[in-house]
């Protein structure tokens, strides 16, 4: 079974040489980065004998938590993907192989898909850290050893919790709860992070020697002893000294991660054959037809438009990796508007000059935000296209009803932008109308500009939203909505330089209709420029 | 009311289809035939506004379908080849979506969807996610969409992928009657007891031309009563003889 894999993957590799070889290097790059980087760090910690020894292992340490908890987010839904829902899996369970073999096979495969960038992404790391102790050859093969076993552990724990998905989760709907439950996941652990303050720790005043010193005990020990990367940690710190041996921490990491590895196929295996997945293969449930909602009626008399928007709205409720989207957006502004709050922010020039800052990068959130909303709309019609291609459909009605919902998707975002944020900074009520001007323009500008190149170069085969941006369309709307963003920006520097001149009422004279004018005339350019380019060119 | 004049569809150097004259008047059923890659489904892609001809022109009931591609959609129903639904609606809701687009009344939009949903024996999940259905179901919710709004044409890629013997029986009724009221019927398979069944008349199509024109009965008494598959093998396989012995032996 593995010379069939390897031989799929040599045909798959030969298939794309350009691709492979940009992979490889791109892949060499990041190592190099990650062996120099820590190289420099650590010689950079060796100037401070005092703390380096603590500062390295606690950051060591830190590493192993943040990529095991990477492991464990993406191994829920690869486990889906290789485990449960795999095309090959009936076959090879129809070929005379003992089918612990296969699922053993498959938990590997799982490994692979969801561990393997993590752990080439940590081997650089530890072996710069071997060379910078000079420590014995054993050491690096414990450091394999080590990061083989700890993330093998997530992969374990993702294929446990796989199986009671594939047993509850509605018909159907298993793969897309696991994507939302790791989004999900993703964004509680990202708000959590930040709900710790980090800046608290460059606000440490260490008054005497001794409060510092009761700081560096404190920091020596470790956040969560019991778990998994501390054992992966001191099997590391323990195998840097002179005699590189197998010491209790690997060993339990390694017997951990075999029981758990073999566990997970075992119960994987009996959860397939015992017919546990009907939450991936669906069930046609009996429901008799019902009445259409009072919402649905009352759009669906703008006629054909309302009829797009009474689908697209349903479709998009229905999708969990749309809401996990939501929610992840929801959590990046919430970040965005604490660490505001945060910021010390003490006299009114320094207020007005985060301001300006605010300002230039709310346009790139929107921009960002836009490409995953904004821009697959046209996308999203997916393989479903024929059914909308093949009806009596305008081009214009299709393309302004795909900008509506842009526009619906990105407002309350450029109002927390641009209404919220000023409120937050306590900037004065002029370049809060600023601020709200410049939000609104971005809106209207790049969801023009997400639905008009998104209609030129749609990906309608893509299954994820994240898929969609990554094309020459993808990459333009960044660019030019990097630019426009930039350029509001830049407009905007005209009423802050006053509001630092003093100049309170600069909004009301002929200098702030010429500003409101600049700021129209370019937002009506991008849009119409864009939206024409979409209906010209669009597919 | 299916016109379909000296089309011709190239990519590159490739032809699909080249000069396909067709002419399908009201009251009939035609059956497109021919073995895989003959050009059936690029003509029913033309036909129906989703591949522009590179010459040539469609029109349905006189409306040109690249000319007024709205007016020209609002005359047929289309059913293809690898129907893909929305997963995350109801069959009832994509129906009334269907109905939206087509500009129906709602109480008719109701009454359409009633009537189909029973034709198809759909009814008991009508509400339940089209993810959960089977593939011969999301087949049969097919046909309910493309007949919603009663239209004058019906075009169907490959009809019978998936259908139970229930649901087959239903759709090849419905394909031989569904012209007779002063409709028309386009449809392509490679099911020779189906064109037999449904067919007013057959066109051959290989290698992007078209081979033959004819009712069954006339194709098969002009080739020795013989069956229209036995016809159909005949004329693929001496159109490839020739096409193969062409090079060798160049016209003069």
């Amino acid at each position: 079974m593995l010379r069939l894999r390897l031989s799929i993957l040599r045909h798959s590799l030969a298939a794309r040489p350009l691709a492979v070889l940009t992979a490889a290097a791109l892949g060499l790059g990041v190592a190099a980065l990650a062996y120099g980087g820590t190289l420099a760090f650590l010689r950079f910690l060796s100037s401070y004998p005092f703390a380096a020894r603590v500062v390295e292992v606690r950051s060591l340490e830190g590493l192993f938590l943040v990529l095991s908890a990477a492991v464990l987010l993406s191994a829920l839904p690869g486990a889906l993907a290789v485990l449960y829902d795999s095309r090959d899996l009936p076959l090879l369970l129809a070929w005379p192989i003992p089918a612990t073999r296969v699922f053993t096979l498959k938990v590997i495969e799982t490994y692979a898909v969801t561990a393997l960038v993590p752990t080439l992404l940590t081997l650089p790391v530890l072996y710069a850290l071997g060379v910078f102790h000079e420590a014995p050859f054993g050491y690096y093969l414990v450091a394999t050893l080590a990061v083989l076993a700890l993330y093998a552990l997530p992969v374990g724990l993702g294929v446990g919790l796989a199986l009671p998905l594939v047993r509850f989760a509605p018909a159907g709907r298993a793969r897309e709860w696991a994507g939302a439950l790791s989004a999900v996941l993703g964004g509680a652990m990202i708000y959590g992070l930040r709900a710790l303050r980090p800046e608290a720790l460059f606000r440490q005043e260490f008054a005497s020697e001794a409060a510092l010193r009761a700081f560096i005990q404190q920091f020596q020990n470790p956040a969560a002893p019991f778990l998994p990367p501390a054992w992966a940690s001191r099997a590391v710190q323990e195998a840097l000294g002179p005699q590189a041996a197998l010491s209790p921490a690997l060993l339990g990491l390694l017997l951990a991660a075999a029981a758990l590895l073999g566990a997970s196929a075992l119960a994987a295996g009996y959860a397939y054959q015992a017919g546990w997945v009907r939450g991936l293969e669906g069930a046609s449930v009996l429901r008799p037809a019902r009445p259409p909602a009072a919402w649905e009626r009352a759009l669906a008399r703008l006629g054909g438009v309302g009829a797009l928007w009474v689908r697209d709205l349903r479709l998009f409720l229905r999708d969990p990796n749309q809401i996990a989207q939501l929610v992840l957006v929801a959590v990046l502004v919430l970040l965005y508007t604490t660490s505001l709050a945060a910021l010390p922010l003490e006299g009114a020039v320094f207020v007005r000059v985060v301001g300006f800052l605010h300002l230039a990068f709310q346009g790139l959130v929107i921009a960002g935000v836009g490409v995953r909303l904004a821009y697959p709309l046209y996308s999203f019609e997916g393989p479903g296209y024929w059914l909308v291609r093949t009806a009596p459909v305008g081009r214009l009605g299709l393309l302004l009803s795909r900008y509506a919902l842009a526009l619906l998707l990105l407002l309350p975002l450029g109002l927390a932008l641009g209404l919220y944020a000023p409120l937050v900074i306590g900037l004065d009520p002029g370049l809060r109308t600023v601020s709200l001007i410049s939000a609104l323009a971005a809106v209207v500008g790049l969801a023009a500009l997400g639905v008009g190149l998104g209609a030129v170069w749609p990906n309608r085969e893509a299954t994820n939203a994240s898929e969609v941006p990554m094309s020459l369309g993808g990459m333009l709307y960044m660019l030019v909505g990097t630019l426009f963003a930039f350029a509001i920006a830049a407009l905007d520097a005209a009423p802050v330089y006053r509001a630092l001149g003093g100049q309170r009422d600069y909004l009301s004279g002929p200098e702030g209709a010429i500003w409101l004018a600049a700021v129209i005339l370019l937002t009506l350019a991008v849009a119409l420029a864009s939206l024409g380019l979409g209906y010209a060119k669009g597919r | 009311m299916i016109r379909i004049q000296a089309l011709t569809k190239r990519y590159g150097r490739f032809t699909a289809l080249e000069g396909l004259d067709l002419h399908v008047p009201a009251g009939e059923t035609l059956v497109l035939l021919g073995p895989n890659g003959a050009g059936k489904t690029t003509a029913i892609r033309a036909l129906t506004g989703q591949l522009r001809p590179t010459e040539g022109r469609v029109e349905l009931a006189g409306v040109d379908v690249w000319r007024r591609p709205v007016a020209a959609k609002r005359l047929f129903g289309y059913v293809p080849d690898r129907p893909y639904l929305y997963g995350k609606l109801s069959a009832v809701e994509l129906l009334r979506f269907v109905g939206r687009l087509y500009r129906m009344e709602p109480r008719r939009i109701e009454s359409r969807i009633e009537a189909l949903l029973a034709e198809f024996r759909l009814e008991r999940f009508a509400s339940a996610l089209i993810e959960t259905y089977s593939h011969g179901m999301r087949q049969k919710l097919t046909f309910a969409a493309a007949l919603l709004p009663e239209p004058q044409v019906l075009i169907v890629d490959e009809p019978m992928v998936g259908l139970d013997p229930a649901a087959a029986r239903t759709v090849r009724t419905l394909l031989r009657r569904y012209s007779k009221p002063g409709r028309a019927v386009l449809f392509s398979t490679h099911q020779m007891e189906l064109a037999e069944a449904a067919a007013d008349r057959v066109a051959l199509l290989h290698e992007g031309r078209l081979r033959l024109l004819g009712a069954p009965n006339a194709v098969r008494a002009q080739h020795g009563d013989a069956s229209l598959e036995e016809v159909f093998i005949q004329l693929t396989e001496d159109a490839a003889r020739d096409a193969a012995a062409a090079p060798e032996h160049p016209a003069p």
